[in-house]
This record gives structure tokens, C-alpha cells and sequence, in this order.
């Protein structure tokens, strides 16, 4: 299995999508700032009361985020998932005696374990920067202290395990017509979705929980039903 | 089971949507021959070798290559036979050298010597040009590396020398009848060009409408039909010889 992730990681250059995350977390960080100055703009505004303070913003911009991430995970499973199952290609996948199980799992961790690791980092990455100006430009009321960032980390690792589920049923939902389009609409979709239950529910950390929890157990659902379309797949 | 017997296939039926496309196949490929299989398009040789190679499953029947059954040992025989099947694909942005490397990651094989190989092939100054790169002929040559550097008892080569310039094709054939002799491999060869099948071939089969209708050694052909292979398929082809027995 290691191997196998190993080969998988120098068969697709993995360079894009970090040059990709980078980009991403820059993009964001330009958007958190947006965040913090909008209720300035307009002192007077009720509407702009939900940029205001940690508590709103920190759940507002990790939903944001979590919706890019979960398009760059689908981008990724197209690239890794869909295009190595579609026409020809499974021909030279299927030559080699390795169990098509270990093959797509390991496709599948790969960008499930890229996605997590590149939205925390690029996460704390943004949140740091964003706490050491806030030293200097108070933009948010308040202090940006230790517990906030846990707060931020804490809230981070859940939503990125949410991604990395939405980013599997999309593949999967991409998989009936191996089509990449198809993979990235339908986590756009399911990400929007997802983010207006998520923005919702952070307030109580439960609830959190277990919404992530259940995205889990779907993702492994789908990520078994990939399995079983792969085993039972020949190449006509 | 005959030892002797590298492939063998029996009643072998494969449906696409309810469409038979191979009819009650039988084939037996003795040990370390060339054996030629020919056909007209469509009749089934890429549904055949694909069989063979387990990408595709069969409907009815049974095949058994290197004594082991398809369907269930399918993982050890993938790892003693090497395949060409249709246009070759490749990582397109890797050199041939990497493709190599990996291929050899998945057989599980670290031993083979791919400057070696590359060089057999004429592949040898491609250094770390991509295989995007490379044109149909240096594609197939790549595609041939890659069927038999991890030395397998059997090559099951789909049109090989498609693509291939006159040098090539002569190269080509050198190398495979050498692997034959030096190594003891059995080969597997499908080419519309009957000429390249009667140079090479020990054995040849002929499948019809997805049904292997003649299987005959090369030497008996010949024997038979003095001016060469063609006239022999043609007749096959236009029903002339339908009655007679020549197994």
C-alpha cells in the first residue's frame, strides 16, 4: 500500500495542486481581511453584524474555505480517479498484478490526506498572519489570542474532514459517467449545500461533530461503492 | 491438463449486451512458439487477447493460461505474461526511463535492466525527453520495452508492429524470435500484415466471426499452399476450405 501511494504521487505531479494550495491560502487570506474591515465600511448596518467578532467570522471564512478546498479535492480525484478510469486508460492499470481494491484506495487516500493537510496548514498559515497584523491594524474588536487560534484549529480539522468527504461523493457521483465536469459540479453543489448546515450548526460545537461524522460515514459509503464499480469493470 | 499448453481456452463465450461476440473459443497455444493469430476486423483477436489478459471476463467457458485459471488466479498470471493491447498509453509527462521504473514498481520486479531494454528496443538517446513527445512508432517500441522487460513466460502482443518503419518492423522481429530461443518465452502476435505472421509465426489460428476456426502449424501451411499465407487465409476467409479438417 505504501508503495503504491508512493508511485501514485510520482505518476501525478503533486507540485500543481501546492502551487494550487498556496494560491489559494493568499486568495483567502485577501478574503479574511475583507471579512474583518466590511463591518467598518458601515458602522451603522445590522446586515454587517455578521463579520463581527471571532465568533462570526471564524465560522464564515472556514466554510468559505472549506467550499475551495472541497473543489480543489474534486479537481484532484478528477485528474486522479476519473481520468485513470475512463477510456483506455484502465487497460494499463489493470495489467499489473496489484488488487484493483489497494489501487483505488490508495488514490483515494492520497488526495483525501492531501486535501486535509494542505486546508489546515494553509488555514493556520492565514490565521497567523491575519493575528499578527491584527497586533497592529485592529480591525476586529478584540484580541486575537491562543484560544481563538485553537478555536480556529479545531474548527478547521472538522471542516476538513468534511471536505474530504464531499470531495469522495463527488468522485463517486462523477464515476457513473466517468466524467470530470460532472465530479466538479456536483461538489460545487454538495460544498454550497454543506456550508449552509455547517455555518449553522458551528455554534454548537455537537451539532458539529456530528455533521461531520455523518459526511464521514458517506464518504465511506461512496468510497466502498468506487471500490465495487472498479472490481466489476472491463475495458471493451 | 497438458503441461505443454501455455493457453487454453475452452467454449470460451464472451456477450456485449446480448450480442456474442466470441463463440464457443477454443485455442491451445503450446510452450515456446510464435503463435500467429489472424483475423479479419472485428472478428474478435483484441476481445480474445483481452480475455486473456483478464481485463475483460469471460461470459461461458474456461481459460487457463500458464496452467492457472483466469478468473480466479488472476494477479499471478498478470505478473508472468506481458501485454500490448491496443494503442498504448503511457504517464505522457514522464520519460521513457520513469515509465519504465514504475511499470517495473507495479510488477513488483526491481531487477530489470531498463538501459538494456531501451537500447534492444532503439530507444536508447531519449534520455529525459517525455513520452508526449515521442511519435506512433517510438510509442510502440516503448509499448514493446514494456511488455517484456519484466521477463514474462508469455507475450501477448496486439498488432506490435503497427506504426513500426521497414528497419523497425525487421528489428522487431530479430528481438522476438530471440526472446523466444534465448529466453523461452511464448509469444502471442496479432498483425493484419500476413507477411510479418508468416516470417515469424510457428503456429497459426484463424478466428472467424469470433469462433477460432483453424489451428495449424505454419509448416503445414506452407507445405500446402506453396505461394504463402495469403492465399491460405483467403481461402479460409472466403469459405473455400469450410469442409476440410485440418486440425
Amino acid at each position: 500500500m505504501k508503495t503504491l501511494i508512493r508511485l501514485e504521487l510520482k505518476k501525478n505531479k503533486i507540485n500543481t495542486y501546492i502551487i494550487a494550495s498556496l494560491i489559494i491560502a493568499i486568495t483567502m487570506l485577501g478574503f479574511l481581511f475583507l471579512f474583518a474591515y466590511a463591518p467598518m465600511l458601515e458602522p451603522n448596518d445590522k446586515d454587517m453584524a455578521i463579520f463581527s467578532g471571532y465568533n462570526n467570522l471564524i465560522p464564515l471564512f472556514g466554510v468559505f474555505n472549506m467550499a475551495v478546498f472541497c473543489v480543489m479535492s474534486a479537481v484532484m480525484y478528477s485528474k486522479f480517479v476519473i481520468e485513470d478510469y475512463s477510456g483506455k486508460r484502465p487497460i494499463l492499470l489493470f495489467s499489473y498484478p496489484v488488487s484493483r481494491k489497494k489501487i483505488i484506495l490508495s488514490k483515494l487516500s492520497v488526495v483525501c490526506v492531501f486535501t486535509i493537510i494542505s486546508m489546515v496548514i494553509s488555514n493556520i498559515i492565514v490565521f497567523l498572519t491575519f493575528g499578527i497584523t491584527e497586533k497592529f491594524i485592529h480591525l476586529v474588536g478584540r484580541d486575537f489570542t491562543f484560544s481563538i487560534m485553537l478555536q480556529v484549529i479545531e474548527s478547521t480539522l472538522v471542516m476538513s474532514f468534511i471536505a474530504a468527504s464531499i470531495g469522495v461523493v463527488a468522485v463517486g457521483i462523477g464515476f457513473i459517467k466517468k466524467s470530470v465536469p460532472t465530479t466538479i459540479v456536483s461538489s460545487v453543489l454538495i460544498a454550497s449545500l454543506m456550508c449552509n448546515i455547517v455555518v449553522n450548526v458551528t455554534l454548537s460545537r455537537i451539532t458539529m461533530y456530528v455533521v461531520a461524522v455523518i459526511m464521514i460515514l458517506i464518504g465511506i459509503i461512496f468510497s466502498i461503492f468506487l471500490i465495487k464499480k472498479v472490481n466489476a469493470m472491463e475495458v471493451e | 491438463m497438458n503441461n505443454t499448453l501455455i493457453v487454453e481456452t475452452k467454449n470460451l463465450t464472451k456477450t456485449f449486451t446480448g450480442k456474442e461476440v466470441i463463440k464457443c473459443c477454443n485455442m491451445s497455444v503450446e510452450k515456446g512458439i510464435i503463435y500467429g493469430f489472424l483475423g479479419a476486423n472485428g472478428a474478435g483477436k483484441t476481445t480474445i487477447f483481452k480475455l486473456l489478459s483478464g481485463l475483460l471476463k469471460p461470459t461461458m467457458g474456461k481459460v487457463q493460461v500458464l496452467g492457472m485459471d483466469i478468473v480466479s488466479e488472476h494477479s499471478s498470471i498478470l505478473s508472468e505474461i506481458g501485454t500490448l493491447i491496443e494503442t498504448p498509453i503511457f504517464y505522457e509527462h514522464l520519460s521513457a526511463t520513469e515509465n519504465l521504473k514504475i511499470h517495473l514498481a507495479y510488477m513488483g520486479k526491481e531487477d530489470g535492466d531498463i538501459a538494456d531494454i531501451l537500447s534492444k528496443v532503439g530507444l536508447n538517446d531519449t534520455g529525459v525527453q517525455p513520452v508526449s513527445t515521442f511519435s506512433l512508432g517510438m510509442r510502440q517500441r516503448l509499448a514493446i520495452a514494456r511488455a517484456i522487460i519484466h521477463k514474462p513466460k508469455l507475450l501477448v502482443l496486439d498488432e506490435p508492429i503497427n506504426g513500426l518503419d521497414p528497419m523497425g518492423i525487421r528489428e522487431m522481429r530479430d528481438l522476438f524470435i530471440k526472446l523466444v530461443k534465448t529466453q523461452g518465452m511464448t509469444l502471442l502476435i496479432s498483425s493484419h500484415i500476413l507477411t510479418e505472421i508468416e516470417h515469424i509465426a510457428d503456429t497459426i489460428g484463424v478466428i472467424v466471426n469470433g469462433t477460432i476456426v483453424r489451428e495449424v502449424s505454419m509448416a503445414k501451411v506452407k507445405a500446402e499452399y506453396p505461394s504463402g499465407l495469403e492465399d491460405y487465409f483467403m481461402d479460409i476467409m472466403t469459405g473455400r476450405k469450410e469442409n476440410e479438417d485440418t486440425y
